[in-house]
């Protein structure tokens, strides 16, 4: 840049009214902004008694990317008085009814390991589980120890123990991929006779 | 052996719930519901998710709410 002397050019409107109206009518119109230098600052300020900042895109495709490359980035939203809703991606598939609550039950003796859940992700899928819950049910006698564990595609993935039961919400979703199963197998301690037992696993469905 | 319907529908994933109750037989009763038919679905499966699995019975249950729960619905959007 030194080749070059340094330029500045004030553009400055002052007006009760002012428009403005950039109208571009052609068959491909392309619209660089290319700033390049070592500090850029770009700020846009919009104050007013009402604002609107409206971006349509119509286009049988659409792809809006936004790319931050920076060592250190900050994106802040802040909304307020507002009806906004920013879903997580568990409440977003929930609302888009690809939600799954799966749930069984079974009958097993003492010391063995019983399936009461088998669930297969379907085709073109990625199931991931937000949480497991199982249980026994003793009858008239009393259970003392209980365990879980869950399969993930014929491997263990993890192990849960309790007194009677439990849930846990999974704060690292676990993934499964399409033809793989998911499945609780529950043992328990304490009851000779045949207990119920139950099991459950909930997460949600993403297109692979 | 072709798919039944039921099976379609859990190897398709449309469904948003399911219910599995293990018979001692190795069998198991199946329910799903929900998903973009909001059908239920009933089936007792054998060899269920295995090689030979087989649907021994399957049952659709009616979609939606039961005709008087429809007509109350419809009721209580009139005004009184």
């Amino acid at each position: 840049m030194s080749d070059y002397p340094d330029w500045t050019r004030l553009f400055q409107l002052a007006g009760t009214e002012i428009t403005i109206p950039i109208n571009i009518e052609a068959s491909d119109v392309t619209l660089p902004v290319t700033i390049a230098a070592s500090d850029v600052t770009l700020f846009v300020y919009l104050t007013g008694q009402t604002v609107l900042l409206q971006f349509n895109l119509y286009s049988s495709s659409v792809t809006l990317d936004v790319n931050i490359e920076s060592q250190d980035a900050n994106i802040t939203f802040t909304f307020a008085d507002q009806s906004v809703a920013v879903f997580d991606a568990a409440k977003w598939f929930a609302h888009e009814a690809d939600q799954v609550f799966a749930s069984g039950t079974a009958s097993g003796n003492e010391g063995d390991w019983t399936t009461v859940l088998d669930y297969t992700v379907p085709a073109g899928k990625v199931f991931y589980a937000g949480g497991v819950a199982f249980s026994v049910l003793g009858g008239d006698g009393e259970v003392y120890s209980t365990h879980l564990r869950l399969y993930l595609a014929a491997a263990i993935a993890f192990r849960l123990g309790e007194h009677v039961g439990r849930g846990l919400p999974l704060d690292v979703p676990l993934r499964a991929t399409a033809g793989q199963h998911v499945q609780l197998d529950v043992e328990y301690w304490g009851v000779s006779a045949s207990a119920a037992m139950t099991g459950s696993a909930w997460g949600y469905l993403e297109d692979a | 052996m072709p798919l039944t319907p039921g099976q379609r529908r859990l190897y398709s994933g449309d469904y948003n719930y399911m219910s599995q109750a293990w018979q001692p037989d190795g069998t198991v009763a199946v329910q799903i519901s929900g998903g973009k038919s909001g059908q239920v679905h009933i089936m007792h499966v054998r060899d269920l998710w295995g090689e030979h699995e087989q649907v021994l019975t399957e049952e659709r249950l009616p979609e939606g709410p039961p005709p008087h729960i429809l007509a109350r619905l419809e009721e209580a959007k009139k005004e009184p």
